[in-house]
């Protein structure tokens, strides 16, 4: 790991889930700042930097980004195949982190060049682990581009 | 069914071909011999010298005959004739008119032969031999034998040629008959399977759709019902540890957090288990004027109509349709009710209910239409998804549109939405069974 900030974009509708992700991930201090957006239209916005986001230095690029699929006004899916479409942010890794287990889902979102994909688990102690786990090789061991 | 019925036409189609080739023996045997013998019997008796000539042709005119007929010896129905001019030239003790007659008829025979096939040339031979027989004797002799023998060969020949057309075209008839009944047998088989097919294959699509739907519909929901049971779980987790820490604060939020999830749980619970209740009748499907329902719908939905101040208007000219009252009431609630909720902030808030002209299947389409923050085409399908959110700032359609689906469908009718986009309202347009129309409601219901 650098010294650079490392930075997580949580694209997350429900609360709750987000302040289990954004806690768990905080206990094992792999992330420095966890930025998180309720809808995809937001997260859309923030990465294309448009409207209060439009200032670079206070929208720095995510090292990963944990992606919700079912999300209000633009669907998960549609956040990842906007992401992976644009030349600009094709590059970061982005991980989908959802309840959902079903194959259409798993298919669709391969079909769109997600870097990951993983089921939320019920129990608490694997939640943290696999928070842990995910933290430590999206984070630590995995070697992402500059963007 | 079909083949024992074919193989039983075909027994009977073949025993009544081999009568008739019985039949047709007997006629193509006893024919000729007939007249030979009738022929050589006049001439022989009456004509003296000639007798050992007419005698020693006519046998083989009959035998080549025989043959070609048969279809043993094809040249034979040449020869026949040809034979028949060398008997008119000898056969005849006096000449004359008798040999041109006979040359006549050869000539003729030979024509027709190969020009018309063979069943003519029975009748022309037939014809040739009385004639010649008939004349020469009745010339020569002026008997009773030989006024016997033309008029027995005549007799003889018309009986044969009818015989053999009677067998053959009555034969032929009953055949095409059969032909035709088995064709028309056959094709109400191949109709009636079509048919079969047919409701096969719409049977196996619909099914396939309501599997997809099903998959669809236990995704979703075991992904929202998963929701909240990942949250309650996990405070239950940070509880155990604020406890440990103390941290008084953090364990109150902890466990309101676990509050609502089991809260939100219990609504989901609810909302599935109204789902699911859909394909139960409130009310026996009957004849309902929509106006009816419509009112009564409204009038449930009055207090946030009132509340957040919308006109409604509803059309005048609403058909009557078929259902179960209680369940249209209740989708038309949700329809009302979900355009209230959706008004956004628009100052003149107005929903419209109404009908459009028949679709090409001649259901009229009703549709409820409303002038709010309108919806995302993306989002069209996703909207009759239960629990879909489509707005984070709203609070969600939760089982409703999902719903209004449900009884649509159940009623065998079909809803879509439209709208211009994000803040240009929305349509709800569905169909429902008209009075007239078979009904489905009841036929899906016993099976649910």
């Amino acid at each position: 790991m650098t010294g650079e900030p490392v930075l997580v974009m949580l694209v997350e509708d429900n609360l709750d889930h987000a302040e289990l992700i954004t806690r768990t991930l905080a206990e094992h201090r792999v992330a420095n700042q966890i930025r998180h957006f309720a809808d995809g239209q937001d997260a859309l916005d923030y990465l294309r930097r448009h409207n209060q986001f439009a200032d670079p230095a206070s929208s720095p690029r995510p090292h990963v980004i944990l992606l919700d699929l079912r999300l209000p006004r633009v669907d998960g899916l549609d956040v990842l195949k906007a992401l992976k479409e644009s030349e600009e942010l094709r590059g970061i890794p982005v991980v989908v982190l959802t309840t959902s287990e079903a194959e259409r889902d798993v298919v669709r979102a391969y079909a769109n060049h997600v870097n990951s994909y993983l089921v939320k688990p019920v129990g608490f102690e694997e939640f943290r682990r696999l928070m842990e786990d995910l933290g430590f090789y999206w984070l630590g061991w995995n070697k992402h581009p500059q963007i | 069914m079909l083949f024992q019925r074919l193989a039983s036409r075909e027994e009977e189609t073949r025993r009544q071909y081999l009568t008739k080739r019985v039949l047709t023996l007997m006629v193509s045997v006893l024919f000729p011999f007939t007249g030979v013998i009738l022929v050589g019997w006049s001439a022989g008796l009456f004509s003296g010298g000639d007798v050992t000539i007419v005698l020693l042709l006519d046998g083989p005119i009959a035998i080549c005959w025989w043959l070609a007929q048969r279809g043993h010896w094809r040249w034979g129905s040449y020869v026949a004739p040809a034979l028949m001019f060398v008997l008119g030239l000898f056969g005849s003790s006096s000449g004359g008119l008798a040999n041109v007659f006979i040359l006549f008829y050869a000539l003729a025979i030979l024509l027709s032969g190969m020009l018309l096939g063979n069943r003519l040339q029975w009748f022309v031979l037939a014809t040739a031999l009385v004639v010649h027989v008939g004349v020469g004797g009745v010339r020569d002799q002026q008997s009773w034998q030989g006024m016997l023998a033309i008029g027995v060969t005549i007799g003889g020949a018309f009986i044969g040629v009818a015989l053999v057309q009677w067998f053959s075209t009555t034969q032929l008839q009953r055949a095409l008959g059969q032909a035709r009944a088995a064709a028309a047998d056959l094709q109400a088989d191949v109709t009636e399977r079509k048919q079969a097919e047919a409701e096969r294959e719409r049977l196996i699509a619909e099914l396939a759709a309501k599997n997809a739907e099903l998959v669809r519909f236990t995704s979703i929901v075991s992904h929202d019902l998963k929701s909240p049971l990942i949250t309650i779980r996990g405070f239950l987790g940070f509880l155990e540890k604020d406890m440990l820490a103390g941290h008084g604060e953090e364990v109150r939020q902890d466990i309101a957090s676990m509050f609502q999830a089991t809260d939100k749980l219990q609504w989901m619970v609810d909302e599935l288990l109204k789902l699911s209740r859909v394909g139960r009748l409130t009310d026996a499907p009957r004849k309902v004027p929509f106006e009816e329902i419509v009112r009564e719908a409204v009038g449930l939905v009055s207090g946030r109509i009132a509340a957040r101040g919308v006109q409604v208007d509803i059309a005048k000219e609403l058909p009557v349709v078929y259902g179960d009252r209680g369940r249209l009431v209740e989708a038309v609630q949700n329809l009302v009710d979900n355009a209230v909720k959706f008004m956004g902030d628009q100052p003149t808030p107005r929903i419209e209910i109404g009908v459009q002209s028949a679709t090409g299947n001649g259901k009229p389409v009703l549709f409820v239409h409303d002038n709010g923050i309108g919806i995302d085409p993306q989002h069209r399908e996703r909207i009759f998804d239960p629990f879909a959110k489509l707005d984070s700032k709203s609070e969600g359609t939760g089982i409703g549109l999902a719903l209004v689906k449900r009884i649509i469908e159940v009623h065998g009718g079909r809803i879509w939405v439209g709208s211009e986009g994000a803040k240009k309202g929305t349509t709800f347009y569905f169909t429902l069974p008209a009075p007239d129309a078979s009904h489905p409601t009841g036929e899906k219901r016993r099976t649910e």
